[in-house]
């Protein structure tokens, strides 16, 4: 019954998100981050529609939009990148670096799995998989954060959302599969009623953070132009203490 | 595959990074305004240390001289003084590649033309020279700042280079 009032609930946030994001112009900004959230609102209520009417086709059903959602998660990943960092062509050039490395190492690891045991993808669980595809979301999540964090990049409100819930959601998740996959029934009880419950949390999130349109703090011009000035006066100050040094020693050895 | 225990560590490391990001972000908005203004003006009295002051501070003659008196007080007020210096000395090195490493990344993060290469390398140097002065303070007081000459002449040249990488990195943008 409570599993039931989360899962509806959900689809009521969802549908208010969109609702939301529509009024406030919200989808031409992020509109990656919206075409998941239709994705996921219809997911849903296909997923209950054939579980109630087709229950021999829901296991397919489920597989196919799960991997849907991950491929377009993985996309607002990328709209989070290329909308956080317009205004920053260095970090972006660092993050695509980065996020280079985080796939071609995922690949590598795939590939290297491959070469060892070449029926090792057919062995595999779907649960398997998704779990590492998520692991590798996690990773290109944590590259990006760090760059953001290090290069001191200012977020919005807005994509500040997107990225704080798509990140616990992607944390959420990779927590739930490894449990899932480990077959432990009394944690199954459980995470029945807290997987719902923490992405109600994450879409509660989203909808706090995605009321209405922020926009992105942009670099000022003017502070870049005064801080060159300052820069540059700072140089010119320290090159000009060095051949005071230097002029010292020459005239008293 | 990933093993479970690796998996479930990304995990909490994701949410660990995530809410400190949203910490750091938010604590950011108020300040910025004001907060290139305020580094450049920050920055504009820093300078690094002469390599001849380092090399007096680290090293052992004012020691040995001072043992002259065979005053042990005498020894243990300079032993005192000269310890506060040199980890003075760190203090100041370590908030002088701070601020170079902050107008750095203010720089770069706007940059066109960012060369991967050299900002893995600069991140290296100042990796290791953070490191170079934690091993310094902590140093000082066990083993005294005569013992530790050449790391601090060592943590000085590299302090210098950075600077001036900084500084060549500016001008040529």
């Amino acid at each position: 019954m409570l599993g039931q009032v989360i899962w509806w609930s959900g689809i009521a946030l969802e549908t208010l998100l969109v609702i939301r994001g529509f009024r406030g112009r919200l989808l031409a900004r992020y509109p990656v981050f919206y075409a998941y959230i239709t994705f996921v609102w219809v997911q849903s209520l296909l997923r209950f529609s054939v579980y109630h009417w087709r229950p021999q086709l829901y296991v397919p059903v489920y597989w196919i939009t799960q991997a849907l959602g991950v491929l377009i998660g993985c996309a607002v990943v990328f709209e989070v990148y290329r909308v956080g960092l317009r205004a920053y062509p260095g970090t972006a050039r660092m993050a695509r670096n980065v996020l280079a490395f985080v796939f071609v190492m995922a690949l590598t690891k795939a590939l290297v799995n491959t070469w060892n045991n070449p029926h090792w993808l057919s062995m595999l669980l779907n649960v398997d998989v998704e779990r590492s595809l998520r692991v590798v979301q996690s990773f290109a999540i944590l590259a990006l954060v760090l760059l953001f964090l290090f290069y001191s990049i200012p977020f919005g409100r807005n994509l500040r959302g997107i990225l704080l819930g798509y990140g616990l959601f992607v944390a959420a998740s990779v927590i739930q599969l490894t449990f899932v996959t480990k077959g432990n029934s009394g944690f199954n009880t459980f995470w029945s009623y807290a997987s719902p419950g923490s992405y109600f949390a994450v879409l509660g999130v989203w909808a706090a953070h995605l009321w209405s349109y922020r926009a992105n703090p942009e670099p000022k011009e003017s502070v870049e132009l005064e801080l060159q000035y300052q820069r540059l006066a700072a140089a010119t100050g320290h090159r000009l203490r060095e051949a005071r040094g230097y002029l010292a020693r020459a005239v008293r050895p | 595959m990933i093993s479970a225990a690796g998996a479930l560590l990304v995990a909490v490391l994701l949410l660990f990074l995530i809410l400190v990001w949203v910490r750091a972000n938010l604590a950011r908005r108020d300040e910025l305004s004001s907060h290139a203004a305020l580094l450049a003006h920050e920055t504009e009295g820093l300078a690094v240390c002469p390599q001849e002051f380092v090399s007096r501070i680290f090293e052992g003659q004012d020691l040995e001289f001072i043992s002259g008196f065979e005053s042990p007080q005498l020894q243990k007020f300079f032993r005192c003084e000269r310890n506060a210096v040199a980890l003075l000395w760190v203090q100041q090195t370590t908030t002088y590649i701070r601020r170079v490493m902050q107008l750095h990344l203010e720089a770069s993060r706007r940059s066109e033309d960012l060369h991967v290469a050299t900002e893995v390398k600069i991140f290296a140097q100042y990796a290791q020279l953070r490191f170079l002065c934690g091993i310094l303070f902590v140093s000082i007081e066990v083993l005294g700042p005569q013992k530790l000459r050449g790391v601090a002449l060592y943590a000085q040249e590299l302090t210098q280079q950075l600077g001036h990488a900084q500084m060549e990195l500016d001008s040529a943008r």
